[in-house]
């Protein structure tokens, strides 16, 4: 599964950030294996509103199957629920930990 | 000639002094606080018609072919486009209605716009002899920005007539359309740390936008910041209103103010008009 989690730092050392559309980064996984396909700076942090519009309809477009974060704004989940993919609830625990909760089916499904 | 009524702060007494002086001026008053519209309460108008206020909104045709672009372009975020899933979703809590969208993009005819109602505007009369219009705009709950709609109200107001425009709160948008609206403006003040500070936010936009001002101290019971306010200012105080009970009360049996304060009112009414009898003909 290809996930889009939203994190602290660029590399697969970091933890969860506590915000989904707002957090400095972003990295695409492949669960199964836990190789990191791609690490992105989120651009669109700063924004003054439709952060959460612009992140979802990034990420859905990147070609995704699901979006792990802490806490998801109305906005995001709204756009990822028009998208066929699915948001997984995470606590802030290290990237490493998320993926082999995501492998035991310990996420929770929020769509 | 209108008569801008704001004062950052809330619950200061700007539908008080608005409904009062337009009682003592005969002014026709303008309910531009859509939001929350309650000088009707205090003018007790006959209404004769209430229209729509409408936005235009994009929305997309079988031409679409979900490029994006749009999306890409709203300086608002107000649009999500999924190429995969085939979606074009409005989020018309953000849209601005600014047509952006049509303009970039690239196949013609693929958004069309299409309106949707933000709130009504009632017309009507109040007076002794009915004949002093009343303007009231409402919001419907939920929507984000009056801003749109006070435009529409603006467009209506009646030319060359004396009108008081009562503004909502704050020192944003809504009370900007407010502002530019208006010929004189009043800064209706409340002697508190809050409600001075709020006022210095107003007086800073209502200087920015070089309008004419005075002041009205509402709630006075001794303390004189607002005194002081206007002295450092420079801003001539047109009237001093008590605190007091008994306008308490008859506030809250939906009272116009000048039952208990007519001859403050009076007196304030005349000095505006001689404030601004040089712009208003």
């Amino acid at each position: 599964m290809k996930a889009f989690i939203s994190v602290n730092e660029s590399s697969l050392d970091t933890t969860l950030c506590d915000r989904f559309a707002r957090a400095p980064y972003f990295l695409i996984i492949d669960t199964e294996t836990g190789e990191l396909l791609k690490s992105m700076e989120n651009s669109f942090r700063d924004g003054a509103h439709g952060v959460g519009i612009r992140v979802a309809t990034m990420a859905v477009n990147e070609g995704i199957d699901c979006v792990i974060g802490a806490h998801f704004g109305p906005k995001v989940l709204e756009v990822i629920k028009e998208s066929n993919i699915k948001a997984f609830n995470a606590d802030i625990k290290t990237v490493k930990e998320i993926i082999s909760d995501c492998n035991n089916n310990l996420l929770k499904e929020e769509i | 000639m209108n008569i801008g009524i704001v004062s950052g702060k809330g619950g200061t007494g700007k539908t008080t002094i608005s409904t009062g002086l337009a009682n003592v001026l005969k002014a026709n008053y303008v309910d531009m606080d859509a939001e929350e519209p309650n000088g009707r309460y205090f003018l007790d108008p006959l209404i004769s018609k209430t229209s729509s206020s409408e936005v235009m909104i994009p929305e997309n045709t079988e031409k679409c072919t979900y490029c994006g672009i749009c999306a890409d372009k709203c300086q608002f975020s107000a649009l999500a486009v999924i190429e995969n899933t085939k979606r074009f979703m409005v989020f018309s809590d953000l849209c601005h209605h600014c047509g952006l969208c049509i303009e970039v993009c690239p196949v013609e005819g693929a958004i069309k716009e299409k309106m949707k109602p933000i709130g009504t505007i009632s017309f009507g009369t109040y007076g002794k002899m009915d004949d002093i219009n009343f303007i009231e705009g409402n919001l419907n709950i939920g929507e984000a920005t009056s801003v749109p709609l006070l435009e529409d109200i603006k467009t209506l107001i009646p030319k060359k007539k004396l009108n008081i425009l009562d503004s909502s709160p704050g020192a944003s948008c809504p009370v900007v359309s407010v502002l530019d609206a208006s010929d004189y403006i009043i800064l209706a003040g409340e002697p508190t740390p809050f409600g001075v500070s709020d006022l210095e936010v107003v007086y800073e936009l209502v200087k920015e936008l070089d309008k004419p001002m005075g002041l009205i101290i509402n709630k006075y019971m001794g303390d004189n910041s607002l005194h002081k306010f206007a002295e450092n200012h420079n801003i001539d105080i047109l009237g001093i209103l008590p605190f007091s009970r008994k306008v308490a009360e008859n506030y809250s049996s939906g009272g116009n103010v000048i039952n208990i304060l007519h001859s403050e009112f009076e007196e304030i009414g005349s000095k505006i008009m001689k404030h601004i009898g040089s712009i208003y003909e």
